[in-house]
């Protein structure tokens, strides 16, 4: 028998085997001319089966607490410069070609043809030669953008380009072509999506990208219905998952909008402190927010700002890690300035686990990580009280809605601007001798954190590093 | 064949997606949804547990690292993280004392029926497994992309960056040369 039809008979056997369809004993018994080959060949292959282990509980825990460490460590997923023209690759048929081939062939054709070939790409359609150097030139853009809110337009942008050539393949009837251009921009809008969350996180203004993504939602509704009339299922499937994203993104920006409008009609005010220089960690440290109904929530950065700005002059702290935890201090206190409670505790939380994992690394001394521990409990503590404070205030305030004590029994607060606070759980590492015992929070509750506070099983002595 | 799904493919893509786009909560999705199969897999070719766990550790690290060159052209997420597996495991065979990962025998083997057939089933996957690790890399991963993983053939083929056809030939000559290791061990 021939090789070919041997193998297709022992996928088959082993399917029907594994499936329960059928036996060993009624599978050879179908095919008794070939059975001298296929048996020995199929006795083997059952016996390739996974070993039936689960990996210990405890010890798989503490190997995905050090993973999500290790993760936080390592730079983001991106794609690589070059990745738009692969497409170059998979557009010549029956061939692979090594990117560095690739790369270089184009690089030449660019040259050779004085720019006139990115000039010929604009136009490119998704299966044509140069469309991954059209996607190229437009991955540039993304990647010379200086900010998220940047980087979240060019995407955007490139989204509504995609939207384009859906309708121009549709046109066409070209369904191939309207697949490949929708599923880029599901991609696009999925990666503005994220550049949005994080232009969020960091207190920017996001306004103008949403209405861009809106824009864009009711451009792709029209592409969607002409899909529907083309029967370009494909196309239709990947415009459909971009618009729930999209939808998604807007609800969730819709939600957030009372915070967003608050921090606009709030009087928010940064008092210098240390330097006095504007822009500095410790002038933006000493931040208090007044809001119009005028009730304040002053929250002192400076002592913290002064232990972060004291790791620079320590030689063995290496510039990444004090310069990590400075800028989420300083976007927590242009957050404060701002009155976006919920965004200075967020970056607060973020500067909390950097502090951890610096620890562990052994990248600060057990002291410094001491001191700006503490400095960050007592920082919370305050924002916790205040808003706390308010809510409680607010509570009596509307005492016949029912809401007095709810917001301290939830661990939440809220600010003057009637803005929800939700304090993440503090975590209370076990400190060397001679330290004051580390606050609570109210509403703390183990595992709400997105990481586990520490690793299960793992004693707490493991995890202090004298580091040095 | 289909193998074992954790998620659907569409929501293995959507996460994919978004690791890409530099979501790490993401990607611990994809570790929680994949971490048991992988370790799974990994420990069926080095036998030892704690080889097993830091080498599965690294297998997710690095697709992390190399997620932006993930190339989503037909071949799920998963397929590709088995052909990191492979490389992380051949690249383990090289450094570890030659073919001591051949002395550790899986214990947790078990069969239905009575203890004599038990017995026997567990020594003959024992020794068909130290036969797998003895096949040539290239030979090694595909028969465990396909038996052990229940990969389909195109999906090989795609993660591999290979035609299924080839794929087809690879496996029936490993199955081959397993038949005639076996067969050598008995006489």
């Amino acid at each position: 028998m021939a090789p070919q039809q041997l193998a297709t008979l022992l996928d088959q056997c082993v399917a029907d085997i594994t499936a329960g369809r059928k036996t060993l004993v009624q599978c050879l018994a179908e095919h008794p001319d070939r059975r001298a080959d296929l048996e020995p060949l199929l006795r083997i292959a059952l016996c390739i089966v996974p070993p039936p282990v689960t990996p210990d509980p405890v010890r798989k825990a503490r190997a995905r607490y050090e993973f999500i460490e290790a993760l936080h460590q390592e730079p983001p997923a991106t794609r690589p410069w070059w990745w738009p023209l692969q497409s170059l690759a998979h557009s010549v048929p029956q061939r692979r070609f090594s990117m560095p081939i690739i790369v270089a062939v184009a690089f030449a054709f660019m040259v050779a043809t004085s720019g006139g070939a990115a000039f010929a790409a604009q136009d490119a359609q998704p299966g044509d030669l140069l469309y991954g150097l059209k996607t190229a030139i437009e991955q540039v853009q993304v990647v010379t953008a200086s900010s998220e809110e940047a980087k979240a337009q060019a995407h955007l942008e490139i989204a509504a380009k995609r939207l384009a050539e859906v309708e121009q393949a549709l046109e066409k009837d070209n369904g191939e072509a309207a697949r490949i251009a929708a599923e880029g921009y599901a991609q696009a809008v999925a990666q503005a999506q994220v550049r949005i969350e994080q232009a969020e996180a960091q207190g920017k203004p996001v306004e103008a990208v949403l209405e861009r993504l809106e824009a864009n939602l009711e451009r792709q509704q029209a592409a969607l219905e002409k899909a529907a009339g083309k029967a370009a299922a494909a196309a239709q499937a990947a415009l459909e998952k971009a618009g729930e994203r999209a939808q998604k993104g807007l609800r969730r920006a819709s939600e957030r909008a009372p915070e967003t409008g608050a921090a606009a009609t709030a009087d928010a005010t940064a008092q210098a402190g240390g330097s006095g220089e504007a822009g500095s960690a410790a002038a933006q440290a000493d931040a208090s927010a007044t809001a119009e109904a005028g009730v304040r929530i002053e929250v002192d950065l400076t002592p913290i700002a002064d232990q972060v700005a004291a790791l620079a002059g320590d030689a063995q702290v290496s510039g990444e890690s004090y310069l990590g935890l400075k800028a989420k201090l300083e976007a927590a206190a242009a957050a404060l300035a701002r009155g976006q409670s919920q965004v200075a505790v967020n970056q607060l939380t973020a500067f909390h686990n950097q502090l951890e994992a610096l620890h562990r690394a052994g990248h600060i001394s057990s002291a410094q990580y001491t001191e700006l521990l503490a400095s960050y409990q007592a920082v919370m503590q305050v924002l916790t009280a205040e808003a706390q404070g308010q809510g409680s205030t607010q509570g009596q305030a509307g005492a016949q809605e029912g809401r007095k004590g709810e917001a301290a029994a939830e661990g939440k607060g809220r600010t003057e601007a009637g803005v929800d606070v939700t304090v993440p759980p503090v975590t209370t590492p076990e400190l060397p001798t001679g330290v004051p015992p580390t606050v609570t929070l109210p509403g703390a509750a183990p595992g709400q954190d997105r990481r586990p506070s520490s690793p299960p099983g793992q004693d707490s002595s493991d995890r202090g590093h004298s580091g040095r | 064949m289909s193998g074992p799904t954790l998620m659907t493919a569409q929501q293995e893509t959507e996460l994919v997606d978004q690791a890409i786009a530099g979501d790490r909560g993401a990607f611990a999705k994809l570790y929680d949804a994949y971490y048991d199969r992988v370790y799974r897999h990994v420990y069926y070719r080095v036998g030892r547990v704690e080889d097993a766990e830091d080498l599965t550790q690294q297998i997710f690290l690095q697709a992390w690292r190399g997620l932006g060159r993930y190339q989503q052209t037909g071949s799920p997420f998963h397929a590709w993280l088995f052909t990191i597996a492979h490389n992380v495991v051949v690249s383990f065979y090289r450094r570890a004392k030659p073919a001591s990962y051949l002395e550790h025998d899986l214990r947790e083997w078990r069969a239905e029926g009575n203890p004599e057939r038990e017995a026997e089933e567990q020594w003959e996957r024992e020794r068909v497994r130290k036969a797998v690790l003895r096949l040539k890399p290239d030979q090694q991963q595909v028969i465990t992309m396909r038996f052990l993983e229940h990969l389909e053939h195109r999906d090989i083929a795609a993660a591999l960056g290979k035609s299924e056809g080839n794929v087809r030939v690879i496996q029936h000559r490993a199955l081959q040369e397993l038949r005639r290791m076996l067969e050598r061990e008995e006489r």
